[in-house]
């Protein structure tokens, strides 16, 4: 640490005692660095500054906007009720808010997840506890007829870290999140009964994911994320689940 | 807290986040543009708000990771090139502080600093964070904070005419 970083801290009162300790005993003997202490120490009040600032906010003006975005939010009617069931199960209320900037419509399960994750970019899912995500991913497993959980969910060296047990028209929905690096990545499980269909890839904006069905049964692995990255995590994730289903 | 709790605690911390948000975008439009996107996505995780800790620091948070991981970014991808603060951290009228030194004075030379010299000394020494705090806010080990605010510190030190105050709040 060099001497500045010491002293900033001292002058900080942020340095621990055994540190202030020796520190001030060289202030002592070090006629250099105590000159430079004070130097360091005249730096001029930065707080007043920005005191005055936030005098200039303008506050009323965004109170109203405020306001009117609130207003504008539960103005907003989801355009298929399945999604306010979605939104509520994902407790998010006014997630759905800004849906209409995206897409009028969205025309298939994967779009309104796609709409969804797009709202939260840079935006890690939260941490479940361990119990409250094994009973989550127990009750997915069953829902969805596939042989769930935690350690099974576990993708390419990615742990689940939150599971949302939701619905779209009326099928089960799962998502489950995982954190990569500071990317939520999403893995989305449907129940609907699609025919099946090959890993595709696609990208939209900062989102990147693939899609795939099998056995009756919709994915998506998607996040603001490479290509590359989320193409890795999906074969990682249909390589997990193909043994899931075996072991049905 | 409850969700009614972040919506009534929202409106008295406007102004520090429109602040927070001139040093971050260096720009008065993006700054109530950034406050704006904060508070809603605030209201729509107020669920997520954890009782017991502070509704500031989560607000500035939140804020934070808008404008760097979508915003800053987007910006960026644009090919608008990083953030100049020198033009939006300025008051009008010359309000003279203790020092003898002018808020704009000040005010300027921060908006000089690199941007993560920059931040750093606006949550330490204006927003009253805790080098540990600050650290948490950054997601940067404290010994950066640490030699952040001592380069800064060294910057800043020539516009002092003999001021012998530390740059934040009493500690």
């Amino acid at each position: 640490m060099s001497d500045d970083t010491l002293l900033t801290g001292l002058i900080d009162g942020q340095l621990p005692a055994d540190e202030i300790d020796a520190l001030e005993l060289r202030l002592r003997r070090e006629p250099a660095l105590l000159a430079r202490f004070e130097q360091l120490r005249a730096t001029p009040p930065l707080a007043p500054a920005f005191d005055a600032l936030l005098q200039t906010a303008p506050v009323e003006r965004m109170q109203a906007r405020l306001a009117e975005g609130r207003r504008g939010r539960t103005r907003f009617t989801p355009p298929r009720p399945a999604w306010a069931g979605v939104a509520a199960a994902l407790f998010l209320a006014g997630v759905v808010v800004g849906w209409g900037a995206f897409r009028a419509k969205p025309e298939t399960w994967r779009d309104a997840v796609r709409d969804y994750m797009a709202l939260y970019v840079g935006a890690p899912f939260p941490q479940l506890s361990g119990e409250s995500l094994t009973a989550t991913v127990t009750g997915l497993s069953g829902q969805l007829q596939l042989k769930l959980d935690p350690a099974t969910l576990g993708v390419d060296g990615l742990s689940p870290r939150f599971a949302a047990a939701l619905r779209y028209d009326g099928a089960p929905l799962a998502e489950i999140g995982y954190l990569d690096g500071d990317q939520a990545i999403a893995l989305c499980i449907i129940k609907d009964g699609e025919p099946d269909s090959p890993p595709t890839a696609s990208a939209a904006g900062p989102l990147a994911s693939v899609s795939w069905a099998k056995d009756g049964r919709g994915y998506l692995a998607i996040g603001a994320t490479t290509r590359a990255r989320i193409a890795a995590f999906a074969k990682a994730a249909q390589d997990n689940l193909a043994k899931a289903s075996s072991s049905l | 807290m409850s969700n009614d709790a972040v919506a009534q605690g929202l409106p008295a911390h406007l102004a520090r986040l429109w602040r927070y948000a001139l040093v971050l975008t260096g720009a008065r439009d993006q700054a109530e543009d950034l406050v704006q996107a904060t508070a809603l996505r605030a209201l729509e995780r107020s669920g997520q708000f954890t009782t017991g800790t502070r509704l500031d620091h989560w607000l500035l948070a939140i804020e934070r990771s808008i404008w760097f991981n979508e915003l800053r970014a987007r910006k960026i991808r644009r090919g608008q090139g990083f953030v100049d603060a020198s033009e939006a951290l300025t008051i009008d009228g010359a309000q003279a502080l203790e020092t003898n030194i002018s808020a704009n004075q000040v005010l300027m030379a921060v908006s000089r600093l690199p941007e993560a010299q920059r931040e750093t000394v606006f949550l330490v020494y204006v927003e009253g964070h805790t080098y540990q705090e600050a650290a948490t806010a950054l997601a940067i080990p404290i010994g950066t904070v640490m030699s952040r605010l001592a380069v800064a510190r060294a910057a800043l030190a020539p516009l002092s005419s003999g001021a012998k105050t530390a740059p934040g709040k009493a500690p």
